[in-house]
């Protein structure tokens, strides 16, 4: 299980999270929402050891580094220039000292031409490309940063299919994501983030409520404003 | 370790590929005789020899701290400090080898030391600047927003106009000044803004150049006029002085020029440009065909840069029918 507790991080003396604690266990799917800036890339980074926490404590159960357990999916994945989608997924297992195992079968799922420069590639093939990178590594934890961005309606579903095989496996995920009705599709847990704290963490049987919510604690004063213009 | 520094081999040899063997035949010659030549000069000299070390430390600092893949290192290889190490050490190594092999084992191990050392510098960050709103000049003249960004320009620019007017009683003292200042400002133009911020500015490649070579033309003009002021008073004399600023403002426009020559590629451009500069400092040796070389070459990036950039303008709408 990944245990973040009370964690804290700001970035030249504005902090951007405030004593967060969340957990992930193994074959459950985590959901983590917020509004931009709620500081869930941050949450993320911290607990992939990018950045350093200014206070508070995140571990493996087992007491094994997170990192060398852990696949990061970033917002924005970066590819050297000229390179070739294969060169970039084996040097991601090489730069880990894992052996390079036949790209063909995962290939056929994801349809990625691997001898094609990786930044001719457009920005969904992108994000499937450093998805195939994690893939093959067999990692217990995944943590995803906007998964669905970039992608088309097939390979969102395509993904969420891979994300439910994935939890059957029994590897634990954190996901980030906008799109709350993929969220609330797939996910076991869901928390909010809102100005660097936790606002909630609602269980499946909550999930109903959640867009009430958020809605009421992200926008009260809009939906005001909003049932005076439209009463 | 291997696959990294062999994956940094293949991409450098397809982008030089890409720039093309007879250019690079001729950067190579132009660089390996400028570089061995100041080398020599300063493996000579028991007190110029330490320059060596602070100026290669210097550079593969710089180009560490703005290296775009540093985060993604961090992120998938637990281990690439170590990496960034050997690779600076093997960038340093012809270099140290050169003063090793002119009996200077000192300075020689200080440029590797100082080379491998440098990746262990965090990256450089960019600090946005929130209270300067955003304005038409911001959005034209961003060059000049670089340089207010670097704090050390403003001390330099100082320190290089007492040291002209120190030596005004000499023509080299305040000649070097000017050529400083030009050669501080030489990094402002390095790196290509992105593509999201030159699409829509872009309407013909001849009028961006234009306006890009002027705002580097004022900005210059503006900064160096003290000093070129202090240089016409010294035995210089104005003759001088002009001769001097000619040759920095065809500097500047190669700059810019091969900015733009192999854009979007920050290596090609930034090779090409390190050519440019090579080639125009080659026109104070007294041989006659550096300038028949140095007009080649202004010929060839301007071509080359106007080619580079049409490349990114927007097809023109089709012909309406029946018109």
């Amino acid at each position: 299980m990944l245990e973040i507790c009370h964690l804290r991080k700001g970035f030249a003396g504005t902090p951007v999270l405030h004593d967060v604690s969340l957990t992930l266990q193994p074959g459950t799917l985590h959901g983590l929402v917020g509004a931009n800036g709620a500081g869930k890339t941050t949450l993320l980074h911290c607990l992939y050891g990018v950045y350093p926490a200014d206070a508070g404590s995140i571990q493996e159960i087992s007491g094994r580094p997170v990192r060398e357990l852990t696949g990061l999916l970033p917002y924005e994945p970066y590819f050297y220039p000229r390179i070739t989608g294969r060169e970039y997924v084996e040097f991601c297992l090489q730069a880990r000292h894992r052996p390079v195992p036949d790209l063909r079968r995962w290939n056929e799922v994801l349809e990625l031409p691997l001898d094609r420069y990786a930044e001719d590639y457009s920005a969904g093939m992108k994000k499937k490309l450093a998805l195939l990178a994690l893939l093959v590594q067999n990692f217990r934890y995944l943590v995803l940063d906007e998964p669905f961005n970039g992608l088309d309606l097939s390979t969102n579903l395509l993904l969420m299919a891979l994300l439910r095989r994935l939890r059957e496996q029994g590897v634990g995920i954190l996901l980030t994501s906008h799109l709350l009705g993929s969220l609330t599709e797939l996910c076991d847990d869901i928390t909010v983030l809102a100005d660097g704290r936790v606002l909630r963490q609602y269980p499946t049987s909550e999930f109903s409520q959640l867009a009430g919510n958020m809605l009421n604690a992200l926008h009260q004063r809009k939906l005001t404003t909003l049932a005076e213009l439209l009463p | 370790m291997n696959y990294y520094l062999r994956l940094r081999f293949r991409v450098l040899g397809r982008l030089f590929r890409e720039l093309g063997w007879g250019r690079l035949l001729v950067l190579g010659i132009f660089l390996v005789l400028a570089t061995g030549q100041a080398l020599f000069t300063a493996a000579a000299s028991a007190m110029l020899v330490w320059l060596v070390p602070v100026v290669v430390g210097g550079f593969v600092l710089s180009l560490h701290r703005r290296r775009s893949d540093l985060d993604f290192l961090r992120i998938s290889a637990p281990s690439f400090r170590a990496w960034l190490a050997a690779e600076y050490l093997l960038l340093s190594l012809p270099v140290a080898l050169v003063l090793l092999g002119r009996c200077r084992p000192a300075a020689a191990l200080a440029v590797s030391l100082l080379a491998a050392v440098a990746a262990l510098a965090p990256p450089a960050t960019v600090s946005a600047s929130c209270g300067a709103g955003r304005s038409w000049f911001r959005s034209v003249a961003f060059e000049w927003v670089s340089v207010g960004r670097r704090w050390w320009m403003g001390p330099s620019w100082l320190a290089l106009l007492v040291a002209a007017g120190a030596t005004r009683a000499t023509a080299t003292g305040p000649a070097l000044a000017v050529v400083s200042w030009l050669l501080l400002l030489l990094d402002t133009y390095g790196p290509a803004e992105p593509l999201a911020w030159l699409l829509p500015a872009l309407t013909r490649p001849t009028v961006w150049l234009r306006s890009r070579i002027g705002w580097a033309f004022l900005y210059f003009g503006l900064t160096v006029a003290p000093l070129a002021f202090v240089m016409m008073r010294s035995p210089a004399g104005w003759g001088g002085t002009l001769a001097l600023l000619l040759w920095c403002a065809l500097v500047l426009t190669m700059l810019v020029l091969a900015k733009y020559a192999f854009y979007p590629h920050a290596t090609l451009s930034r090779l090409t440009q390190a050519g440019a500069v090579v080639v125009a400092v080659s026109i104070l040796g007294s041989n006659p065909a550096y300038v028949a070389l140095l007009t080649a070459c202004l010929l060839g990036l301007i071509l080359k840069s106007r080619r580079q950039l049409a490349r990114f303008m927007p097809a023109a709408p089709p012909e309406p029918r029946g018109v």
